[in-house]
């Protein structure tokens, strides 16, 4: 072989290169098969969890603590996405590893985050992950996303309001927090229903915004303080028909039925009116002060307390309109509860402004009904076709499409007439955009409009089986089924659409 | 004229540390850490002289030359150069030093290597520039400056460390066994070298335990054995003139002609059909060379030999020795 | 004096250069910056900060390995293989040599701490190019049919490179401008926002453990040298762990009386240890980079570590000054 071999060199290398290469190949095959035998271990992690103390941790790495941090992340990130499974099935081991991770790197923001996401909302224990929230806002003063989490844990995960109290305190504390954020702290008094708490904030955010000139943002404020105001006078009224269901065991019909002493006695509380009067008077006052953010409490207290009326019998509505009893919900509201809201009192007492709301909701379904009907068919609906959203509006009068329409040639218009009478000021019971409607209206004429107030209406009802041989009316023809979904009350506040959704799984 | 070296009762004692690496383990070492690797030495040399350091390995003489050069701090003693003690840096800037068996930073090539070293003179780069080919020329290496001192020979590094130290021009230039590891040939250049060295001005102070390239250019030499001066002066002092034997090399000749001169002769070394007989006597060498010749024998050589200087190193230290041995048997008898 | 100085300096730097060593270590940290990016596609979020976080834990570590292991050697080689004897008989101090040895490893650390910083910033402006929409256009490479799409693959080919060269050109530029390219409005420059600032603290921090490497190296051997200039580095790395545990020690306890024998050792040990350790978590600000914080150098801090440099050096040319070379 040697012989044959001699003075080949080139041959000879090729040959070993072959051997090595076969070698090689062998011991890869050999591994390979190894692998298999070791098959999928689910296990793996649950020892990778339980890590030593973070203080030895912290002795080992010499300092390259946030390179071993990363290591731990991108092993916690493996160890999420193979299930990690723990051996009580509880969240305890998992938050330790979180615990020691950010004990590794205080600053590793992404860890609180996932720890909580893991935590907290795979696992269901809030409470831990608010814990690690809570670290990290102690641990990142300059980092706001902890602390709105913490807010978004505690308040809509695990309704803690105080939990979320300390999160709004110390996301106040961050000075380049986004505004929408500092003023959760508002939005989680309203949400606990400290409504003076609430008011106080929008006060002093009403006058920070005046001072800096920013209009855009105080009429925010301004528009969040008729929410507020409105809820509190909601919850008053709640309070009265609940005082009144109890008395008479049924609820009340009308709003006049609440207005006695005996279940709506005078209420301290602000309105509007006298709060916009307030400032107002204090235009002048304010021209000589410096924009600047702490305003002295006294003026807060002082235009609180100009603000504050005794309030006898109804309140004034924030937006110059009335609250009465929306009857059509009246009637339905004790047979499908499980339909209506009703966390937030009763879903019948109620505005035009909401009542409005419910038409504008409609008003745009339709017109996403009628554009989608267009893509699919390159064509308008018929009146057949769109028969199932001519319903009966809950201002007194019923949806209309006209196919054909100067206003726009292209898709027609979708209308209601009860809202074009109140927009026209045709109906001015309810005072929206209108004269002030009489407090207590002559002839049993009610507040709540009705389809039987207007001839046109009745009959157009008679004809649709809204109103009963007995006069009775219907939210839609046959009690049997009502799709009452579109009379629950509207969103009433932005806040919870603005909170952005927990990071994404991975 | 003042001397340019000054040595007064130089010594050195080498004390080891307790603990310490030996051979690559780890010793304790409690009794011998003493070494006396020289013992109170005083010399002078004056200018222009070539001085010679000489003595068998381990006699001290690098010792010696690294307490001059600053390297090793004396136990006791000092040493001046040119009337200057031994750290001054202006002493420095006048020497030149050629260590034994030199090593420098391998990944320079030749030219850098010199460029460097001239910068630690404080030597401009115009005068660098200038100085720099010369040298190399004048130690044969300009073909070679372009090369890391990796590829140099141990010959080449030689010529490089003379180059090294005669980059500034130096008033005395300190060689240590400057002709170690060189073939003949290079031994020969080392030996023009330090004799034009001399012609220079220059005074030139080498060590060296070959004897007979010391013999053909010292003007003066010390002899050291074992840490000790034994002998010091001027080498015609040291050597008596008159002729020591008489050397007569021959061949082709008859057995019993060999066998006479082998009689005759002091001393006798015979190769096949070549031979070597030493005579005490100058008519007795006539007599051999005439009998060699008569015989139509062939004659190689015939030398009259004077002591040299290895002799007259080997009688000193047999000396020694000898006087050592007596004095320790005295001591083991009393 | 300064002359000669800075002629040992550079051929110091020479010497290190022209080491293979470095060269390991360079493509050792171009891996691990690699690498680094490979990882951080595991994240699901913070991917910039791993990336980030990785890369100047690389440069650092490779800077101590070259403080460390060319540090040790240097005074050492010159002395073993008597190098230094010709350096030493020329006109200078031998405090000279000393000090020209520490500012040519300085310099080589401070060259190849820049230049590893220049490789991380072209890494990760590459990585913000490439995860562009840009990219995803060009990497089709397949067209509707299935064949291979020639004209996409030069498409994505001369988009990587032309990506590589913009990364490369703008990372340079990034350690020219003192970390400041910034202001040249250049896209996705925030990725490496603090970066030179890191480095520039890798950098003191490095000069005063070469300042140990070559005290040591100036009376002991390689090894030695190594372990206990590492030993210095861990000391220093860790000196306020180690009061906080000699304190909490104390605390448990309940008082130094009521410390055993061998507590007792262990506290003053630690409390004189990190007293006399240099500080080194004053420049670890790797992880402020991370969170794209700001980096805080403070004067006192250089002031620290310049006098603590100094201190190490003096030592060392007091024990070179004193020593017989072999």
């Amino acid at each position: 072989m040697s012989r044959l071999l001699e003075g080949k060199r080139g041959l000879r290398d090729a040959l070993l290169g072959v051997l090595v290469l076969v070698l090689l190949a062998g011991a890869v095959l050999y591994q390979n098969r190894r692998f298999e035998d070791l098959g999928f271990r689910v296990f793996i992690y649950e020892q990778r969890i339980n890590l030593p103390p973070s203080d030895v941790l912290r002795f080992a790495t010499l300092g390259y603590d946030s390179v071993y941090a990363n290591w731990l992340w991108l092993v916690s990130i493996q160890a999420f996405g193979s299930g990690w499974r723990t051996e009580d099935g509880t969240a305890g081991p998992i938050f330790n590893f979180f615990d020691t991770l950010t004990d590794v790197d205080p600053q590793f923001i992404s860890a609180y985050r996932f720890g909580n996401l893991v935590v907290g909302d795979q696992r269901g224990d809030y409470e831990l992950g608010r814990d690690l929230l809570r670290k990290g806002t102690l641990e990142n003063v300059r980092n706001y996303d902890l602390p709105y989490l913490g807010i978004y844990n505690a308040l809509w995960m695990a309704n803690e309001e105080a939990d979320a109290r300390w999160f709004a305190i110390m996301l106040r504390r961050m000075e380049h927090a986004p505004n929408f954020m500092l003023r959760l702290e508002e939005f989680i008094e309203r949400t606990a229903g400290r409504y003076e708490m609430a008011f106080e904030y929008n006060v002093r955010y009403w006058m920070d915004y005046h001072l800096a000139g920013n209009d855009v943002e105080r009429d925010l404020i301004e528009g969040r303080i008729q929410v507020l105001l409105d809820q509190w006078y909601k919850q008053e009224l709640t309070a009265s028909a609940e005082r009144y269901l109890e008395a008479h065991g049924e609820h009340p019909t009308e709003m006049e039925d609440l207005l006695t002493e005996e279940f709506m006695p005078a209420f301290e509380a602000p309105t509007f009116q006298s709060f916009r009067a307030a400032m107002d008077r204090r235009t002048q006052q304010f021209a000589g002060m410096p924009a600047r953010r702490e305003i002295p409490q006294e003026i807060v207290d002082e235009v609180i307390e100009d603000s504050t009326e005794t309030i006898v019998g109804l309140p004034p509505c924030p937006w110059g309109t009335w609250y009465f009893i929306h009857e059509p919900t009246r009637i339905a509201y004790p047979e499908r509860r499980d339909l209506f809201d009703d966390s937030k009192g009763f879903p019948y007492l109620t505005t035009a402004q909401g009542l409005m709301d419910i038409v504008n909701r409609h008003n745009m379904n339709a017109q996403e009904f009628i554009l989608d009907f267009y893509r699919e068919h390159e064509r308008r609906p018929t009146q057949e076709e769109i028969a199932h959203l001519l319903t009966r509006d809950p201002v007194g009068g019923h949806y209309v499409y006209q196919r054909e329409a100067e206003e726009s040639p292209t898709f027609g218009v979708f209308y209601s007439t009860g809202q074009r009478r109140l927009a026209d000021g045709a109906d001015p019971r309810m005072g929206v955009r209108g004269p002030d409607p009489h407090r207590f209206l002559p002839d049993g004429l009610r507040l709540a409009p009705r389809l039987s107030d207007f001839p046109e209406e009745e009959q157009w009802g008679r004809e649709h089986g809204y109103i009963l041989d007995d006069g009775t009316e219907l939210w839609e023809p046959g009690v049997t089924d009502p799709d009452l979904e579109m009379l629950l009350p509207p969103e009433d506040d932005e806040m919870p659409q603005e909170m952005p959704a927990p990071p994404p799984a991975p | 004229m003042a001397p340019v070296i000054e040595i007064n009762g130089l010594s050195k004692v080498y004390v080891r540390d307790v603990i310490g690496f030996e051979n690559g383990r780890l010793r304790v070492r409690l009794k011998d850490r003493r070494t006396v690797a020289l013992k109170p030495l005083d010399l002078t040399v004056e200018e222009g002289e070539i001085f010679g350091l000489l003595g068998p390995n381990g006699a001290g003489k690098t010792t010696a030359i690294k307490i001059l050069m600053g390297l090793h701090f004396p136990t006791s003693g000092d040493a001046r150069i040119m009337g200057r003690p031994l750290e001054d840096n202006s002493v420095k800037a006048k020497i030149g030093f050629l260590p034994e068996n030199p090593f420098f930073y391998d990944y320079l090539k030749g030219e850098e290597f010199l460029d460097y070293y001239g910068q630690l003179y404080g030597m401009d780069k115009a005068s660098r520039r200038r100085r720099i080919p010369e040298l190399l020329e004048t130690v044969g290496l300009s073909h070679a400056a372009q090369l890391p001192l990796r590829g140099y020979s141990k010959g080449m590094l030689q010529r490089a460390g003379l180059a090294q130290a005669l980059l500034n021009d130096p008033k005395v230039v300190f060689l240590d066994e400057p002709q170690s590891g060189l073939d003949p040939f290079g031994r020969k250049e080392v030996r023009d070298l330090i004799l034009s060295l001399r012609e220079q001005g220059k005074t030139v102070f080498f060590s060296s335990h070959i004897l007979q390239d010391a013999e053909m250019i010292c003007d003066r030499v010390a002899i050291l054995h074992q840490g000790e001066r034994i002998a010091v002066g001027a080498l015609s002092e040291m050597l008596s003139a008159k002729v020591k034997e008489y050397e007569v090399g021959f061949s082709d000749v008859p057995k019993e002609i060999v066998e006479k001169t082998k009689k005759g002769a002091a001393r006798f070394v015979e190769r096949p059909n070549e031979y070597l007989a030493v005579f005490d006597k100058e008519d007795e060498a006539r007599a051999a060379v005439r009998a060699i010749l008569d015989a139509n024998g062939m004659l190689e050589s015939f030398i009259a030999r004077k002591e040299t200087l290895e002799e007259y190193f080997i009688r000193e230290i047999e000396g020694k020795r000898e006087a050592e041995r007596a004095a320790l048997a005295n001591g083991g008898k009393s | 004096m300064a002359g000669k100085i800075a002629a040992i300096a550079l051929n110091t730097f020479k010497e290190a250069v022209r080491n293979r060593v470095l060269y390991v270590l360079l493509f050792f940290s171009v891996v691990i910056m690699l690498g680094a990016w490979v990882a951080s596609t595991l994240s699901i979020d913070d991917e910039t900060k791993i990336v980030r976080d990785l890369g100047a834990g690389a440069i650092n570590f490779i800077a101590l390995l070259i403080a460390v292991f060319v540090g040790i050697g240097l005074v050492y080689n010159d002395l073993d293989k008597k190098t230094i004897y010709t350096i030493i008989s020329k006109p200078i101090s031998r405090w000279h040599f000393l000090v020209g040895k520490y500012l040519g490893l300085l310099l080589t650390i401070a060259v190849n701490v820049l230049f590893m910083t220049w490789i991380f910033c072209a890494v990760l402006y590459l990585r913000g190019y490439l995860a562009g929409d840009v990219m995803y256009e060009a990497l089709y490479f397949v067209d509707d049919e299935g064949y291979l799409n020639y004209r996409g693959v030069f498409a994505h080919l001369f988009y990587l490179v032309w990506s590589a060269v913009k990364a490369l050109v703008f990372g340079l530029l990034h350690v020219v401008m003192f970390g400041m390219e910034g202001v040249l409005g250049i896209p996705g420059a925030a990725a490496t926002q603090g970066l030179f600032m890191t480095s520039v603290l890798t950098i003191l921090e490095m000069a005063i453990i070469t300042a140990f490497a070559v005290l040591f190296s100036s009376f002991s051997s390689p090894t030695l040298s190594a372990f206990m200039t590492v030993i210095v580095f861990i000391i220093g790395r860790l000196n306020q762990e180690l009061y906080l545990f000699a304190d909490t020690m104390v605390q448990r306890a309940g008082g130094m009386e009521a410390l055993g024998g061998g507590q007792v050792v262990a506290y003053y040990f630690s409390v004189v240890a990190a007293h006399l350790s240099p500080n080194l978590a004053v420049f670890n600000q790797r992880r402020e980079l991370a969170e794209f914080q700001d980096i805080q150098l403070g004067v006192m801090d250089i002031s620290y570590g310049i006098a603590y440099t100094a201190m190490i050096l003096t030592i060392a040319a007091i024990v070179f000054n004193r020593r017989n070379f072999k």
